[in-house]
């Protein structure tokens, strides 16, 4: 993140801020919600492999364990909770919250299979969420959990509720991991990822009359349950976390008409597995047909064709015969920064520090 | 790079394998890979390779002469055979060795039809996370490993030139999936007590 350095000043204490960033190892968001108190939603890690998090915190020379006051994971894919235990052993008052489903006894049964013993030098979204209970455990502190429209925190004028998961997600959750929870005599492996992903935590925030809209990687159902549902707080948000990286299958209409003012702020952090990326071109057309004011903190082509290094000849031309393709997934993360006065009728001071960019 | 970078790096897992205590000893590819999972995978080549290295041994001790000797009755003839003292033989066979050039850790992502998406974190350059994504074609894997090709399947890919024990030195390029611990009954009897015990701590 070495081009945010100009970041270094923090928000006044009567000035709102929502900070995405990301892709680097994943994305995070970190909200001041007034007076000095942060609230960070979901984790990633820098080049430096320290939680982005934390840097951008002590980059503006402000103390992450006497400002934070609420960490939320929204769900537990590696790209969105890489660094989560760090930052939950550094933020030791803030409270921590999860979805419901993580609460279960069968996802907790599956996560001491999987990661009690590392069998990877690689990290997981599993072996991450341990280090969490683990600490929690320690502390004998319990998580709020998330569920659909649940007020989760209040602080001043600062409400912040949880739009999902619903029961019926959770249950539906609950039998797909049944069948990749390791049974007697099978070896290790990491968890793959669920699709579509229902359990992910859909947060509105309210301080005073402004809202902001976090979609998560909410998809499928899940949002014409939010939709359908009539416990959720009624008012529209000026910022949108656009779901999943804005994918299709987390788009629904009726969330830009109904819950969210003509011409939102919308942003969003790109995404790359395989031979797919997010979001598609067709995915930014539509999200610039609802609004002309949309970021992503990278451009969407985040690979680069490149290797993460130069190597040695021999070896270069190994890899070239031995893989179809290879290439560097983790760019710098860029960051997209929106700042507003309480009380104030002007528009979001907008900033983006590169690779983040206005889609167009 | 020498060959003394089979020094296990700072950020690697211990050798729980217990087979590689002597790191002057870490110079083939079969021990590399006998760190951690891929012990029970290797063990058997390796054990194939030390019979063969053992018959040639067999075969230099009848042809030494004049060296050290140390004496043992032979129990079924009842007579006083003299043997050559091994340890004081210098090893006349050469070992295969493996001059490591970079070696990853990787996890599967996607599996197509005939290739698979990987993630790789680049042990070599002591990475803590991944930074590449690799597409590889199955016919790079063994017919063995291809059973061991799941979503979240764990490897290691090294390359490296690999020196017989004749001398012919060649470039290799080699995947193998770990064999992880398999579940065992107490492993999930102690998950879902401890699960248990969270889930009653954290009830309502």
């Amino acid at each position: 993140m070495g081009g945010l350095t100009i970041r270094g000043i923090p928000p006044k204490h009567n000035v709102m801020e929502v900070t995405l960033v990301g892709p680097g190892y994943g994305e995070c968001i970190l909200l001041h919600i007034g007076n000095g108190s942060w609230v960070i939603v979901d984790s990633c890690i820098d080049e430096d492999s320290r939680p982005a998090a934390l840097a951008y915190l002590h980059d503006m020379g402000l103390d992450p364990p006497e400002v934070v006051h609420l960490i939320v994971t929204t769900h537990w894919h590696d790209d969105h909770i890489r660094g989560m235990g760090e930052l939950v052993e550094t933020c030791d008052d803030a409270t921590f919250c999860c979805a419901s489903a993580l609460r279960k006894q069968e996802f907790l049964a599956m996560m001491d299979s999987i990661a009690s013993r590392p069998m990877s030098q690689v990290g997981s979204g599993m072996q991450e969420l341990y280090k969490v209970r683990s600490l929690l455990e320690e502390r004998s502190a319990k998580p709020v959990f998330a569920i659909a429209n649940r007020r989760i925190f209040s602080r001043d004028s600062c409400e912040i509720w949880s739009l999902s998961p619903f029961d019926k997600e959770v249950d539906s959750f609950l039998q797909a991991i049944d069948h990749l929870r390791p049974q007697e005599r099978e070896t290790k492996r990491r968890i793959p990822t669920l699709t579509p992903n229902e359990i992910a935590v859909v947060l509105l925030i309210k301080v005073g009359d402004t809202a902001i809209l976090l979609g998560s990687d909410l998809e499928g159902r899940g949002w014409l349950d939010i939709l359908a549902a009539h416990e959720r707080p009624n008012c529209k948000a000026s910022v949108f976390k656009v779901p999943h990286h804005g994918s299709q299958n987390a788009h629904e209409d009726r969330v830009w008409s109904e819950m969210l003012y003509s011409e939102p702020i919308a942003a969003l952090t790109p995404w790359r597995k395989g031979g797919r990326s997010l979001p598609t071109k067709s995915d930014v057309k539509r999200i610039l047909s609802f609004t002309r004011k949309a970021y992503a903190t990278a451009p969407f082509d985040i690979s680069s064709s490149k290797p993460a290094r130069r190597r040695n000849r021999t070896v270069e031309k190994t890899i070239r015969e031995a893989s179809k393709r290879i290439s560097h997934v983790a760019p710098s993360p860029g960051m997209i920064r929106l700042r507003r006065s309480f009380g104030s009728q002007l528009d979001w001071d907008i900033e983006t520090f590169e690779p983040a960019c206005r889609l167009s | 790079m020498s060959e003394a970078a089979f020094a296990p790096a700072g950020n690697r897992l211990q050798d729980s394998s217990g087979i590689n205590e002597n790191p002057s000893a870490s110079n083939t590819l079969e021990q590399l890979l006998l760190r951690e999972g891929y012990a029970d995978r290797i063990a058997a080549a390796l054990q194939q390779r030390r019979d063969s290295a053992t018959r040639d041994a067999d075969i230099a001790e009848t042809t030494i002469e004049g060296l050290p000797t140390s004496s043992r009755i032979g129990s079924d003839v009842g007579t006083i055979i003299d043997l050559p003292d091994l340890a004081q033989v210098p090893r006349t066979v050469s070992q295969a060795s493996f001059h490591l050039l970079q070696e990853w850790e990787g996890h599967v992502t996607e599996i197509g039809e005939d290739d698979f998406t990987v993630r790789l974190l680049d042990l070599t350059a002591g990475s803590s996370h991944e930074e590449e994504e690799a597409v590889i074609p199955l016919s790079e894997i063994s017919e063995d490993d291809l059973k061991r090709l799941h979503l979240g399947s764990i490897f290691r890919w090294v390359i490296g030139y690999e020196r017989s024990a004749s001398g012919t030195k060649q470039r290799v390029s080699r995947i193998v999936f770990r064999e992880l611990p398999v579940v065992t009954k107490q492993d999930i009897a102690e998950a879902e007590e401890r699960a248990r015990k969270t889930a009653q701590l954290w009830a309502d």
